[in-house]
């Protein structure tokens, strides 16, 4: 027998006209979550919780831009073969189809990218566009390119690669600018901190696997953090990372899982949940988080593996 | 000079106002008394002294029935966004009688407010959901009250009373066969039993005519805060019709317990000054014990017995109910009436009315967005009465009023990082619409 006592909501009425109880529009939050994997519906054309998915090829680390009146622009890794690059889909909301046909933005043709761009990130600077993204195999590393706007072909940094590393993240406040990544082996998420975007200060280590802990959704690996910023009613900043950890299930897989930790400027890092996951994506996990913070409400993108490819899937708080 | 000085000795001293706590005393009771801020406790001449203070009631000289109804449109917002909080609107009637007894003068009184809407609404949310909490349920219900007032020699007078609400508990109880796969074979019995308690706070009293041209007067009204307590419950096999259960004797029971409509106890004191033949000043202080305010959110208790199925169902952590640490606020109310015209056949009236209410609610800085600010509202009001409405009806009065609440800009600092709610501002305006119809025999 199970028994238990939680906090609930509960709303019921008796009245000539039985309105509908109102007082809960717009409803501020921060986009921590937890968010719920968005339910199948068959009167939509969308394959919930998926919102991109193609035949063969897998799919991975969303980057997105956009927001849910305007519609979605969905940068991602897409592998084939031994090919990995990054491609650039519109979708107009995300109980749609995509609304055009899936196009590439970023290949490698560098001699550091060793055939490989992917974990794009994707940050909007007026009309311009900075890309961030990883090359390499062996050795990899972070690089970045430029787009001087929609449509616009990224332009390579010729100073690529900035730095060791995998999974960039570019976040700005003001003139400030903030990567995130995280080592090459996935040990550790780092954070370097710019005035302007080009030269980065020293690596802060911001989190790292919980190795010592059987139960943490990240015990064996930290990657694909997303960092969003913003400032307080008091002027300081606060600093709000997903990021996915791996460990392995029962039946020794590995399996990824999204958290959450925050801090304001200055002050340590609190995890969310206590540690859990703040997605509950069943058995196949979810990884590669890519937030967007609505007035009321929060849409997670992720992706998830689902017959052996990535698939980008979507998940929403409240 | 004097009657001014002396007035502004008791101004300082008065302690008074208007209760709060179901839709009458959230916007008040009729179109004269929002028109004068609401300062009525002394100052009310009209039946819905049954709602600001019964004792008022002896002084009355006729048979009273007054019909009215009101209209609010509250604005009320987070981070300059709209929580789309519902209007209210509602009829409100209210009855006075007056009478000798053994002569003694005596006065019996009725009100009931009558909601458009919902005649009750009880909604409980998490404790992390931001909401005004003053605004959520409490002007969305039924009310009545009935009073008995005496009138002691030619200055005081003496009321008293109870007033009515409500309290929701019952269970769904369904016995039978749970469908599995298909639900549509399900084979269950539904029975209700649900029962709307009936809630009963005092209240209290007293006018003292200190000089011909004034007069102070105190009322008390009881605090309650009633409990919701809703119950489902199934129980019978998991299964099709045509095999064996899945599941024998499964059982489901859900309970939800929550606390709503909290009103709180409020202490007035008041008085009303004729400082000339047509100008009438009321002022209010009352005292709100706001401090009584328990943490409104629902408490949900489940037990499951479904046998192997038991590992696949997530039954929720129990949770912590976090203190709301309100505080008793007190509610200064200031009014004014002017006999604009008055002839053989009508009077014109006119009035003003303003009021500061201060939140009884922290900052929101923790888990609980319990949110309110500081209300300002601000007051008008005209009436026509006329002396020779027809034989029956004579004489009538026509009363109107509009108030308008300023909620100013307040920001609430979360202490935690991981707040998932994070920083925001509260703001808002509420206006209010009054119309009164008062017939007197």
């Amino acid at each position: 027998m199970y028994v238990a006592l939680a906090s609930a909501s509960t709303a019921c009425g008796l009245g000539l006209f039985a309105d509908e109880g109102g007082g809960a529009d717009n409803l501020p939050l921060r986009g921590a979550g937890p968010y719920r994997v968005q339910a199948p519906d068959f009167d939509t054309p969308a394959d919930e919780p998926y919102v991109v998915a193609q035949p063969i090829v897998s799919l991975l680390d969303p980057a997105v831009l956009g927001d849910e009146i305007q519609g979605y622009e969905i940068f991602y890794t897409r592998i084939e073969d031994q090919s990995s690059e990054i491609w650039q889909v519109e979708l107009p909301s995300i109980d749609q189809l995509p609304s055009s046909a899936p196009q590439p933005v970023l290949a490698a043709d560098a001699d550091w990218e060793q055939g490989v761009v992917a974990s794009p990130s994707l940050f909007v600077d007026g009309e311009a566009r900075l890309l961030y993204y990883r090359g390499g195999v062996d050795q990899r590393a972070i690089g970045r390119a430029r787009s001087e706007g929609p449509g616009q072909p990224f332009v390579k940094d010729p100073g690529n690669p900035l730095f060791a590393g995998d999974d960039p993240f570019l976040a700005k406040s003001g003139e400030r600018s903030f990567l995130v990544y995280c080592d090459p082996e996935h040990r550790r998420i780092y954070l370097r901190e710019s005035e302007g975007d080009d030269e980065f200060g020293e690596a802060q280590e911001i989190l790292a696997r919980r190795t010592g802990s059987e139960l943490a959704f990240d015990r064996l690996a930290v990657s694909a953090p997303a960092l969003l910023i913003t400032p307080t009613l008091e002027g300081s900043l606060h600093f709000g990372l997903f990021y996915a950890g791996t460990t392995r299930n029962q039946a020794d897989e590995a399996v990824e899982a999204i958290g959450y930790v925050a801090r304001f400027e200055g002050e340590s890092w609190q995890r969310f949940l206590k540690g859990t996951a703040i997605v509950d994506a069943g058995p196949a996990g979810a990884g590669g988080p890519a937030p967007v913070i609505g007035v009321s409400s929060a849409t997670l993108f992720f992706h998830q593996p689902r017959q052996g490819r990535g698939r980008i899937a979507v998940a929403l708080a409240p | 000079m004097r009657r001014v000085t002396a007035l502004a000795a008791v101004a300082l001293l008065a302690l008074s106002g208007r209760a709060h706590g179901n839709p009458l005393t959230m916007y008040g009771s009729g179109a004269r008394g929002v028109g004068m801020g609401g300062a009525q406790t002394a100052a009310s001449r009209d039946s819905s002294a049954n709602f600001y203070n019964p004792a008022l009631l002896a002084r009355l000289p006729h048979l009273e029935i007054d019909v009215g109804y009101r209209l609010t449109l509250p604005d009320l917002r987070l981070n300059d966004h709209s929580l789309g909080v519902d209007s209210t609107r509602g009829t409100r009637m209210s009855l006075a009688m007056p009478g000798q007894l053994g002569g003694v003068h005596l006065a019996t009184g009725l009100s009931v407010y009558l909601p458009d809407q919902q005649l009750t609404r009880i909604r409980s949310l998490s404790q992390e959901q931001p909401r005004f909490a003053l605004y959520d349920n409490r002007a969305q219900r039924i009310f009545l009250g009935v009073n008995l007032a005496v009138a002691i020699g030619d200055k005081l007078s003496l009321g008293a009373g109870l007033g009515y609400l409500t309290a929701t508990s019952g269970s769904v109880t369904l016995l039978g066969r749970v469908g599995f796969p298909d639900a549509a074979d399900s084979d269950l019995r539904l029975s209700m039993d649900v029962d709307v308690k009936r809630l009963v706070y005092p209240s209290l009293g007293i006018a003292y005519q200190l000089r011909p041209w004034l007069r102070v007067a105190g009322a008390f009204r009881g605090g309650l805060q009633p409990i919701t307590d809703l119950s489902v419950d199934i129980q019978g096999d998991i299964g099709s019709a045509q095999r064996d259960p899945i599941v024998e004797d499964a059982a489901v029971h859900l309970r939800t317990v929550s606390l709503s409509h909290f009103q709180p106890a409020e202490f007035c004191l008041g008085l009303e000054a004729r400082i000339s033949s047509r100008l009438t000043l009321a002022s209010d202080l009352a005292l709100h014990r706001w401090s009584k305010f328990r943490n409104p959110a629902a408490l949900l208790e489940s037990e499951l017995e479904l046998g192997e199925f038991n590992e696949f169902l997530k039954v929720p952590e129990p949770l912590l109910l976090a203190a709301t640490s309100y505080h008793d606020i007190l509610i200064p109310r200031m009014g004014l009436e002017w006999l604009a015209h008055s002839s053989a056949r009508r009077d014109v009236h006119t009035r003003v009315g303003y009021s500061y209410e201060p939140s009884p609610a922290p900052e929101q800085i923790g888990v609980t967005n319990f949110v309110d600010n500081d209300k300002h509202t601000a007051s008008l009001g005209a009436g026509l009465t006329m002396r020779e409405f027809g034989p029956f009806l004579s004489p009538l009065s026509l009363d109107a009023s509009v108030a308008l609440a300023l909620l100013p800009s307040r920001s609430h600092h979360k202490l935690s990082p991981i707040d998932p709610i994070g920083d925001y501002r509260s703001s808002g305006s509420i206006w209010q619409f009054f119309m009164t119809s008062r017939f007197r025999f």
